[in-house]
């Protein structure tokens, strides 16, 4: 007799029959079923495929220890891949298929990889593709490897809600110890949240004859109702997947097939983890064949979902704990036949519809084989909180040790085997008691993997890494538990080791002579279970993806027909008119040389430093000499790190004696913000110091070309503007009709230009201002890229583009600094170095091509090496040609020479000149 | 090189209503941060931290124990004061201002923010939907103001409403 439903047993309702498929055929189950659970009452032996040698794969447990069930499944169009059967709930028309199978996990093609499993042991990638390349055999091996397929359809309401929350004590696990610590919390005043990961919570319960002299089932729905009744929460098919930074949880609750589940970021004061244990197996040869499963998971099938696997069952078990299945599984009628482990030779073999066993010279057929190899407690998230383990010789298992702050274990999950005394610990622990760990009546016989046995004897089901695997490890050095995992792949299947870790260890242990608790085990890592990567990108999606700052000056932007683009984390015009975009960018630039255009430059950082310590602070922060500043004066200089690299460039204005204004890069403002609070913060007195981000308080608007006096005068300002007495790198603060603006006289463009900034709110006021006073001057807006050329034919850098994370301010030509100033400033010690003393080192120059323009990124090569690159080349309009800037070896004391440049495989020549096409005098830009 | 300005929704009105939710963008007369040793201490009638719930025009909400922002104060010059040792910054745009209310107010904001209503602290800063904002409760015990770097606004708001 095959696996089948059996009446008066379990919790589906059959009332509620559903209709799905598997492999291409046709099955039924009923509301309440898993996937795998309805396949099993089906009498279907084989769910899977394993992952290297395709061997046939049953069921092994009813949840989620299972490493075997894996299906891509499908209902309403609704693809999703590597779904665990054991875990998804039956719906009507669900089709499965197994993955890494085909045509169907029963009759898989590739099963014959298995003849050749002499040949894959650990490391058989690693020593046989070495040679001649790794990459010839990689696309095949790749095709191969893998399990489900992800839908080239695209799931647009797929979007997993995302929400905090928060409770006094979280309960971990719905068992019988977790709804009793809910419940004495709850009555206790508290704000209690219980998770349990099943439909119904209950955990083991139902396997259980009577808990507390009540039926099963009643005794949960008591529970239930009582910590609701109390003001608790009870969230069923909810998942505490990992605990993050500072205790944060994370709570997965899953709905129903295709809608995408929800992330709970849970605090709680105090965690109860009551996660219960999970049944291992035991390691003996050809322990992977299909009909071989766990015997707590037997009885859960039977518990929760009616089916009885077999009417003819061997119980391999070595633990007093196997009595309670065995009493649920005789109630059903099945014939229970005992077999001690510790008789070898001890091995399975395939028969017809059936599992056989040989020991001791005799085979038997059984209709199931059930084993348990010892209980583990599932202690994941209490490695996750910090916790340790202690080994526990009485119940051959690791179990929480000294408690991390907030968390406490209980009941199977703390080795609390017994229901009486499990129920006593989960009161004490709801009210929050910590009661000493009791002693055991649990008994049980150690069964490890014994090396150097014969047989092929499975550690880890989906991987198939055997016994030998392990040994073969062993023999290679690889004993430690991280180097042996990654080495053979143990517990990297999608279960993360819930069934093959504690048998690794053990057969590491054995191999190398020493006992389990001084292998010690792999790190646990979040998360628990695999969850859909949905989970974690929820509405951070599309435009809240990766949320671009937003001028003030965007609508105004958009009606002047700006094309517009991501620069340095803001929507910035990058140019302006629908043709062809290098014309219109041309057109800019020749606009701004000749009579003046209009920028936005509205994200340039504001940042106030402010106290009587700003000037020293700011001395030591820049590179540049900055406390011998007069007010109103404006500077240009270097922020560098430590390391001596230059972290920003900028200027500084002095706007009072103890009050500077920062102007970093745009996409700098945060970290140069960040920075220097941490230098504030560290060397400096933080009550002398204070440092406002106002960068969002304005809006700027850039007025740069010949014309751009006559304009800015056309606004009626009551300051003179003539050169001679409002020069280059000063500030002026008045008032343009009624608003406070600031005008600073600095220039990016190279040309005369007028930084007029004012706050945001007035932006637009300001901005059509400028355009009508301009128009009569030809006044032309222009965007970003504009800038960047014009920035170029003047030889002004742009941070990280021009420089990189080696270059320094020497490497640029600003020596000074380094050389004559006295007072301590930031990176200073490292400009002093061999390295930064280097003459190889790369620094700015500029290149002229006859030959067209020069690509970005293109090498300076010499004699088949690298000696630089180029950083930002342009077709100048100002110039009519090509101009580029580069850093190149030794490039200051190599004016005049040609280079060759390289670019994917093509070569061509240029000459190294000084980095400044444009106003090589500075006539316009001081006129 | 790109033209993305179809991929970015041009900003929007701050107003919404719906059955149970409610976002309306508040003016407000001034926003000037003000950074010094006893700030806290010195506006201490007016400060406000969370989860208060604010009843007056001016008021001062605490960021850090040395920096707060004074709300519908007069505006003084930026600078620092030498005398009082009293660093200050008008930012009045600076911040996007909005008040939430509605049935489902807090558990909009629960959505992007970790909240307790249960759990006091001495300041009004929190993350929300990734930004850095400054959220207390205003008048009602149901209202909320959010007070959102101009720039990230757009943001905020699309989230808070979806």
């Amino acid at each position: 007799m095959s696996m089948r439903r059996i009446d008066n047993f379990g919790l589906v309702d059959r009332a509620k029959p559903l209709s799905f498929s598997f492999d291409g055929r046709r099955y039924r189950g009923f509301d309440g079923d898993t996937v795998a659970s309805a396949l099993i009452a089906s009498d279907v032996r084989i769910l899977g495929r394993s992952f290297k040698y395709h061997r046939p794969r049953g069921l092994w447990s009813a949840w989620s220890d299972d490493p075997n069930a894996i299906m891509d499944i499908s209902q309403n169009g609704r693809v999703l891949p590597n779904c665990q059967a054991s875990t998804t709930y039956l719906e009507d028309a669900m089709s499965a298929r197994a993955v890494n199978a085909w045509p169907s996990a029963a009759r898989d093609i590739k099963g014959g990889l298995d003849l050749f499993h002499r040949w894959l042991g650990a490391g058989f990638y690693y020593k046989t593709f070495m040679w001649p390349d790794w990459h010839l055999f990689e696309p095949a091996i790749r095709k191969m490897a893998g399990l489900g397929s992800v839908s080239q359809d695209v799931l647009s309401d797929y979007c997993a809600d995302q929400t905090f929350d928060h409770c006094d004590v979280l309960v971990v696990g719905g068992g019988a110890a977790g709804l009793t610590a809910a419940r004495a919390a709850s009555e206790d005043g508290q704000n209690v949240c219980l998770v349990d990961d099943q439909r119904l919570p209950g955990g083991g319960v139902y396997q259980m004859q009577s808990v507390d002299g009540q039926d099963p089932s009643d005794w949960v729905a008591d529970q239930c109702k009582a910590i609701r009744t109390a003001g608790g929460r009870i969230l069923n098919q909810t998942t505490a997947y990992g605990v993050y930074d500072h205790g944060l949880i994370g709570l997965m609750q899953t709905h129903r097939f295709g809608v995408a589940p929800g992330l709970i970021r849970m605090r709680a004061d105090r965690v109860v983890l009551a996660t219960g244990a999970l049944d291992r197996p035991i390691t003996f040869p050809e322990n992977d064949r299909p009909g071989i499963m766990s015997l707590a998971g037997s009885a859960e099938l039977l518990a929760r979902y009616g089916v009885l696997v077999g009417q003819n069952l061997a119980v391999v078990a070595n633990h007093s704990l196997a009595e309670t299945s065995i009493a649920l599984l005789t109630r059903a009628g099945a014939e229970i036949t005992r077999i001690d482990p510790k008789v070898r030779p001890f091995k399975a073999y395939k028969g017809a519809r059936a599992t056989g066993l040989k020991q001791g010279g005799h085979a038997r057929l059984f209709d199931a084989v059930l084993t348990s190899g010892g209980m583990t407690p599932v202690i994941h998230l209490w490695r996750h909180m910090g916790g340790k383990l202690d080994w526990c010789e009485t119940r051959q298992a690791f179990l929480p040790a000294e408690t991390p702050a907030k968390m406490i274990a209980i009941g199977a999950a703390n080795g609390t085997f017994e229901i009486d005394v499990a129920l006593e610990e989960a009161r004490c622990a709801g009210i929050g008691h910590a009661s000493l760990r009791a002693d055991t009546r649990y008994h049980i016989t150690a069964l490890w993997p014994e090396p150097a046995s014969k047989g092929r004897q499975w550690i880890d089901f989906q991987h198939d890494v055997t016994l030998k695997d392990i040994e073969i490890a062993a023999q290679e050095n690889y004993v430690s538990v991280e180097h042996l995992k990654r080495y053979t792949t143990l517990g990297m299947a999608s279960d993360q080791g819930k069934t093959s870790n504690m048998a690794g260890l053990a057969a590491m242990a054995a191999l190398q002579g020493q006992s389990i608790p001084e292998v010690g085990t792999t790190t646990f890592r979040p998360p628990f279970v695999p969850v859909p990567l949905e989970l974690y990108r929820g509405p951070h999606r599309e435009q809240n993806w990766h949320p671009l700052k937003r001028l003030p000056l965007e609508n105004t932007h958009r009606a002047m027909g700006a094309a517009l683009g991501e620069y340095g984390g803001w929507l910035r015009p990058g140019w302006y008119g629908d043709g062809d975009p290098k014309t219109q960018i041309a057109a800019e630039v020749r606009a701004a040389r000749t009579s003046v255009g209009l920028f936005d430059a509205s994200p340039l950082g504001k940042i106030d430093v402010m106290g009587p310590d700003a000037a020293d602070f700011l001395n030591f922060i820049y590179y540049n000499t900055i406390n011998t500043m007069t007010v109103g004066s404006i500077r240009y200089g270097f922020m560098l790190t430590e390391a001596g690299v230059i972290y920003d460039d900028g200027v500084v204005t002095r706007m009072a004696h103890n009050h500077f204004v920062v102007s970093c890069s745009s996409s700098h403002v945060d970290g140069v913000r960040m920075h220097l609070e941490a230098w504030r913060q560290d060397g400096h007195d933080p009550d002398n110091i204070y440092i406002h981000d106002t960068t969002q308080h304005w809006a700027t608007a850039t007025i740069t070309g010949p014309k751009a006096r006559h304009v800015l005068n056309s606004l009626g300002l009551d300051i003179d503007l003539d050169g001679a007495v409002f020069a280059h790198m000063s500030l002026r603060e008045t008032q343009w009709q009624g608003t406070h603006v600031r005008i600073a006289r600095v220039s990016f463009s190279g040309d005369t230009s007028f930084e007029v900034s004012i706050r945001a709110s007035r932006a637009a006021s300001l901005w059509d201002a400028l355009v009508r006073a301009g128009a009569p001057f030809g006044l032309c807006a222009i965007g970003i890229e504009a800038m960047s050329i014009m920035r170029a034919e003047k030889g002004y850098i742009i941070i990280g583009k021009d420089t990189d994370g080696e270059t320094m301010p020497h490497d640029l030509g600003f020596a000074g600094p380094r050389i004559k100033k006295t007072s301590a400033f930031l990176g200073d010690r490292s400009l002093h170095t061999d390295k930064a003393n280097d003459k190889a080192r790369r620094q700015l120059v500029g290149l002229i091509s006859e030959n067209g323009l020069l690509p970005t990124g293109a090498h300076i090569v010499h004699a088949g090496q690298s000696r630089g690159y180029v950083t930002s080349s342009y077709d100048s309009p100002t110039l009519n040609g090509p101009i580029a800037l580069a850093l190149i070896a030794n490039g200051h004391a190599r004016m005049g020479e040609a280079v060759e440049i390289w670019h994917l495989g093509e070569t061509q020549t240029a000459e190294i000149c000084a980095p400044c096409f444009f106003d090589i005098k500075g006539e316009q830009l001081h006129a | 090189m790109r033209d993305d300005s179809a991929r970015w929704n041009a900003p929007s009105s701050l107003d919404y209503a719906s059955d149970d939710l409610s976002v309306i963008e508040v003016t407000l007369p001034s926003q000037i941060w003000v950074s010094g040793t006893d700030v806290l201490q010195i506006y201490k009638d007016k400060l406000v931290s969370w989860p208060d719930i604010v009843a007056a025009q001016n008021y001062a909400l605490a960021l850090r124990r040395d920096r707060l922002l004074l709300v519908g104060a007069a505006q003084p010059l930026s600078g620092f004061n030498i005398q009082q040792g009293h660093a200050t910054s008008d930012v009045s745009d600076a911040y996007k201002v909005i008040d939430i209310s509605g049935k489902r107010a807090f558990d909009r904001l629960r959505h992007g923010a970790e909240l307790n209503l249960d759990k006091p602290s001495a300041s009004v800063m929190r993350r929300a939907f990734g930004v850095d904002v400054l959220l207390y409760r205003v008048g009602t015990d149901a209202r909320f103001r959010l007070h959102v770097p101009r720039a990230l606004m757009q943001s905020v708001f699309q989230q808070l409403i979806s």
